[in-house]
């Protein structure tokens, strides 16, 4: 039986293809079918500037999504990243508005801003255990209300001339923000699957403490994605910023939820130990090709949430029958 | 008088693997029966079967002499079938009587004092004194292990069936277990035990089974075999040599490990000892005598409160795994599921999880020497995977145990400390990890070697540390030592 099962695995292993890869096949598929579906039935569906449009509403879930793929692979959560974008935005208009500081100087700023949010969440989990599910509700609510203070309530504008370029602009035939969603996102993708650090995170999400017995440093893989994702989060907030030519405290607002379903559409494991930034990419695509899809041939606003919702544990169901639910 | 229960024929094929093809089995009212095997002869199958978790493909099995169809675990639990399984099933923060009733029809008032009395007296069946009001977290291992028996016995099974039930006891709690088993046989109850440790197959079974590639071979009489025999039917060849293991007595020259004073209140009290190249250094003791502890607080795992580690003559100020790893020493921890092993990344990632900076530049992990590492790795340690990238914990219990040791070996270590690292795996994969320890002895590693078989330990070791409620009550020579005066020593009996 020793050959029959040697015999058995390997043909298993010919076909064999992580649940991950299956779900990014599996939705680019569903994708395929969503987008002629919508095409034949809104008839201005297809059109470039429709297209191009989604690229870019997705740019900033997208970016954002790169980061808190590495937390949830990780076996983490961060719920802050719609408050990080916001308040990190506003933070920029202050200082480049207000303060009169350089852009570059006033962008750093927002990104260490937004990473050292991540830091925060990070730190009390790796000192105190706190979990990060807490930390980073509390910071949800306190960085949305820091947004309102910093700001006064108003939107602080106009931002300084040019800068509205990365919000609105174009590189080539792509929308700015998209472009840079795609650098980042192959940034993110070649850390995860090539180096040492993405090796660290996977293993850290799948098995702390086996991780920790091979001599991973996990208390700063920890702080390395959340540092990340509060970065990414940020950037998206410089984006918005840049989009609405002002620091905007209410923008973003539950930005997170998007997020967090692009990343578990694209078979990311809420467990940890398993994802990837393309899935999560295709996620956020699908979620947002769906949206305009129903705006455009008229489905209720009432519905749409309805629809959405239903989407969500639908990919996630499929996730969990592919990865065989037999107890 | 017909069969209390019988098996007829039972097969069960799974994609790929033929798991059972026409098993019988036969248990009567009273009898022990040991079923033993390889890992992957179709034991877990068979219980799975009998416990109506999986539905078989062919053949029938009876109750005394009736048909049954056993289509769900509740279905064979009705009919006093229960099966304890090898991992613990029990709610850690709930009371040790909570556990006991857990799933039982109840009141749906929880009212504590009946459940509370009632956990007392399936407990004291079992002469064990634990207090049910104390919450399964706090208790040890063998004690859990107690409780989980007691869960089933709370059931009145007619049919017990037990899964290694032993493999995480010391010998004596194992034996306590063991005059248990016969005296619950003595009321009449038909046990169906499966166990490695065929010592004690030999003591308290009456008729041992043995399985091989999914079928029967043999069924015998205790008394009417020898231990050799059984090993030889579960292997299907004749054993050309005895399991005989002679390592090269080692030098003592150069100590590469010194342990001076080590403590931690209440599990490790002042712990000196030095260990040499090329040596295997066992640690016998029984369950909560303080082995893995001493283990863990060596390779820095957990924080000692005094004494101090060093490694070739090098003092560690403050051990932790990344300090001890840089200065070449491989831990293998006492859980391979749960501290050695990422289940889901592949073979591949798990292997060189702990050498990621021996095959990466400038912190990108280079592929082709990441694979020419892995290939050579599953070759030297005959892991039987169809291929590196399948995950790990698709793996048998002996291959997942050689992925740990071989993670390590990825760093060509100094000091290897290996606790547990034949715990509930085959007698195959067995003597391969022994012949792992023998070869890489011979190539100068240091080995501290744990188990809670004495023999093997005294098979293995060339020097013998016995430890006993946290101290080394006593330190041996191979061949020099006897089991008894170990198992003395450690029970604190001399």
């Amino acid at each position: 039986m020793a050959l029959a099962r040697a015999t058995g695995t390997a043909s298993a292993a010919r076909r064999h293809l992580s649940p991950v890869t299956r779900s990014i096949l599996f939705l680019s598929a569903a994708y395929l079918i969503l987008f002629a579906a919508l095409s034949w039935l809104a008839p201005n569906f297809a059109s470039e500037g429709n297209l191009l449009n989604i690229l870019r509403q997705i740019s900033m879930i997208g970016i954002s999504g790169v980061g808190l793929t590495a937390v949830i692979v990780a076996a983490e959560i961060d719920l802050s990243v719609g408050s990080i974008a916001a308040f990190s935005g506003v933070c920029l208009a202050y200082l480049a508005v207000r303060w009169g500081l350089p852009l570059p100087l006033a962008v750093a700023a927002a990104l260490a801003i937004g990473a050292l949010a991540g830091v925060v969440t990070a730190s009390l989990r790796v000192l105190f255990r706190i979990p990060t599910f807490i930390t980073s509700l509390a910071l949800l609510t306190a960085l949305r209300s820091g947004a309102f203070l910093v700001s006064g309530g108003f939107p602080i504008s106009p931002m300084p001339p040019g800068f509205e370029f990365w919000g609105n602009g174009w590189i080539g035939p792509l929308p700015a923000p998209f472009a840079l969603l795609l650098a980042i996102a192959g940034v993110g993708w070649f850390v995860m699957a090539r180096t040492t650090l993405g090796r660290a995170v996977y293993a850290v999400g799948g098995n702390e403490e086996a991780a920790r017995l091979s001599g991973i440093n996990v208390p700063l893989v920890k702080l390395g994605v959340f540092a990340a994702s509060g970065a990414l989060a940020a950037t998206a907030g410089v984006l918005f910023a840049s989009r609405l030519n002002s620091g905007t405290p209410t923008v973003a607002q539950g930005m997170e939820l998007d997020v967090i379903a692009a990343v578990i559409i694209g078979g990311t494991s809420l467990f940890g130990g398993a994802g990837s930034v393309v899935g999560t990419l295709l996620g956020a695509l699908f979620m947002a090709t769906l949206r305009t899809g129903m705006v455009l041939i008229g489905v209720s606003p009432y519905s749409q949430g309805v629809i959405s919702g239903m989407v969500i544990v639908l990919a996630v169901l499929l996730g969990a029958v592919q990865l065989g639910v037999r107890r | 008088m017909p069969h209390l229960l019988e098996m007829e024929g039972i097969s069960k094929a799974y994609p790929g693997v033929q798991a059972l093809s026409g098993v019988d089995f036969a248990l009567e009212r009273g009898e022990i029966h040991a079923l033993c095997g390889k890992n992957g002869a179709g034991k877990s199958t068979l219980i799975r079967v009998l416990g109506g978790v999986v539905a078989p493909d062919g053949g029938r099995i009876l109750l005394d002499g009736e048909p049954v169809a056993l289509a769900s675990p509740a279905g064979a639990m009705a009919r006093g079938i229960v099966v304890v399984h090898q991992e613990l099933s029990l709610v850690p923060g709930l009371a040790v009587a909570e556990n006991l009733f857990l799933g039982r029809p109840q009141a749906w008032l929880v009212r504590r004092g009946p459940i509370l009395a009632a956990a007392r007296a399936v407990l004291s069946r079992l002469d064990s004194a634990i207090d049910p009001a104390a919450p399964v977290a706090s208790l040890s291992i063998a004690q859990a292990q107690t409780v989980e028996i007691a869960k089933a016995l709370a059931r009145e099974p007619r049919i017990l069936v037990l899964d290694e039930p032993t493999s995480a006891l010391a010998e004596e709690d194992a034996e306590r277990l063991l005059t248990i088993l016969r005296r619950l046989a003595g009321d009449g109850v038909g046990i169906v035990y499966i166990s490695h440790r065929l010592a004690e197959v030999e003591r308290v079974a009456d008729r041992v089974t043995v399985l091989r590639d999914g079928r029967t071979v043999a069924s015998l009489e205790t008394g009417a075999v020898d231990r050799r025999r059984v090993v030889e039917l579960m292997l299907g060849e004749e054993l050309s040599h005895d399991a005989e293991f002679s390592p090269r007595v080692p030098s003592r020259e150069h100590v590469v490990l010194r342990v001076r004073g080590l403590a931690r209140r209440g599990v490790v009290e002042d712990v000196s000892f030095d260990l040499h190249e090329g040596e295997i250094l066992g640690i016998a003791g029984l369950v909560g005598a303080g082995r893995t502890e001493l283990v863990r607080l060596i390779f820095g795992a957990d924080r000692p409160d005094a004494g101090r580690v060093e490694l070739a003559g090098r003092h560690v100020a403050r051990p932790t795994p990344r300090a001890m790893r840089r200065m070449g020493v491989g831990f293998l921890p006492e859980d391979r599921k749960r501290q050695g092993l990422v289940l889901g990344l592949p073979v591949r990632e798990n292997l060189s999880l702990a050498a990621l900076g021996r095959i990466s530049r400038f912190g990108l992990v280079q592929g082709r020497r990441e694979r020419t590492l892995v290939e050579s790795l599953v070759r030297d340690l005959q892991v039987a995977c169809a291929s590196p990238e399948v995950p790990a914990g698709t793996l048998s219990g002996g291959n997942q145990q050689k992925i740990v040791i071989g993670k390590w070996l990825a760093r060509d270590p100094r000091v290897l400390i290996l606790d547990e690292p034949t715990r509930g795996i085959d007698v195959q994969a067995k003597a391969q990890i022994f012949r792992i320890l023998e070869r890489l002895a011979e190539a100068g590693v240091a080995v501290v070697f744990i188990s809670s078989e004495l023999e093997e330990v005294m098979v293995v070791s060339h020097r013998i540390l016995t430890m006993a409620a946290g101290r080394i009550v006593r330190e041996s020579v191979r061949r020099e030592a006897s089991l008894a005066e170990i198992l003395l020593s450690a029970t604190g009996a001399a």
